[in-house]
């Protein structure tokens, strides 16, 4: 089972009834751009950037229990289960500090994600056929400049990310009028 | 720009744009295919096609209502001609 906008929102409003601590949750990657109402597009996972969230682990891995997905699952995951997935940098590097936008409160649980120039930069980096389509929606629905992709893709703590970045924003100039 | 003939580059357009592949023809920086791609949005299905070949018809207009909720629209033949005039310069 994949995720789209209901089933997202219907596991977020469940986990906001089922954390009884303050909780703040930076979801990243495509679910951010699902929950924002992007069509046609699913996935399995919502990723969390552990860094500019706040939660208590076992608290919310017992809610996800009770909302009938995985907490940060380490070994083979069922390709029917839904599950958040825990990142810190690593193979993904996002800035050390980037602008957060707020996306909803269910009852103690926050939801904040990356503005979406830093979500574009990122997706610019790895610039799969799925983050390409990610990046044309986020440009699209918020008009972003590329001049605001490039500067996102400057707060970039690796530099081989940046450069790889850079060289793709050629896919930016396609479809943004400042080209 | 490379050189391919029209009839291919039609066929291999409306390809793309018909099965929501722009994405992956943006990646292989095709961009005399992105043109063609772009243009093929941007004139929409022939009406005289609603006749002659209403199922194409149909899917071609629903690939372009496609393209421009996807996000496509600024993606015009004129923008590729520019990206690709401003890479080579």
């Amino acid at each position: 089972m994949a995720l789209d906008r209901s089933r997202i929102e219907r596991i977020f409003q469940q986990l906001g009834k089922e954390l009884t601590k303050p909780t703040t949750l930076c979801i990243f990657g495509s679910s951010p751009a699902i929950f924002c109402g992007q069509q046609s597009r699913q996935t399995q996972d919502i990723d969390v950037w552990h860094a500019n969230s706040t939660y208590d682990s076992g608290e919310l891995s017992r809610a996800c229990s009770r909302a009938g997905v995985l907490y940060d699952p380490k070994g083979e995951v069922d390709p029917n289960s839904i599950y958040f997935q825990i990142v810190r940098p690593g193979i993904v590097a996002l800035p050390k500090r980037f602008e957060t936008e707020s996306l909803a409160q269910y009852g103690n649980l926050k939801l904040v994600m990356p503005a979406p120039a830093i979500l574009s930069a990122a997706k610019l980096v790895r610039a799969n056929e799925n983050d390409i389509r990610d990046v044309v929606w986020w440009i699209k629905s918020r008009n972003i400049k590329a001049r605001q992709i490039g500067e996102a893709i400057e707060q970039f703590p690796e530099l081989n990310d940046k450069e790889t970045a850079k060289e793709n924003m050629v896919f930016i100039n396609l479809i943004t009028k400042e080209g | 720009m490379k050189k391919t003939d029209p009839r291919t580059l039609y066929v291999n357009a409306l390809d793309a744009l018909l099965k929501d592949e722009i994405a992956k023809v943006v990646l292989t920086r095709d961009f005399e295919l992105l043109k063609e791609i772009a243009r093929l949005a941007e004139q929409d299905a022939p009406i005289s096609m609603a006749m002659t070949d209403p199922s194409l018809y149909s899917s071609w207009r629903s690939a372009v209502t496609r393209y421009h909720l996807s996000g496509w629209t600024e993606m015009t033949p004129e923008r590729v001609s520019d990206v690709c005039k401003n890479l080579n310069e």
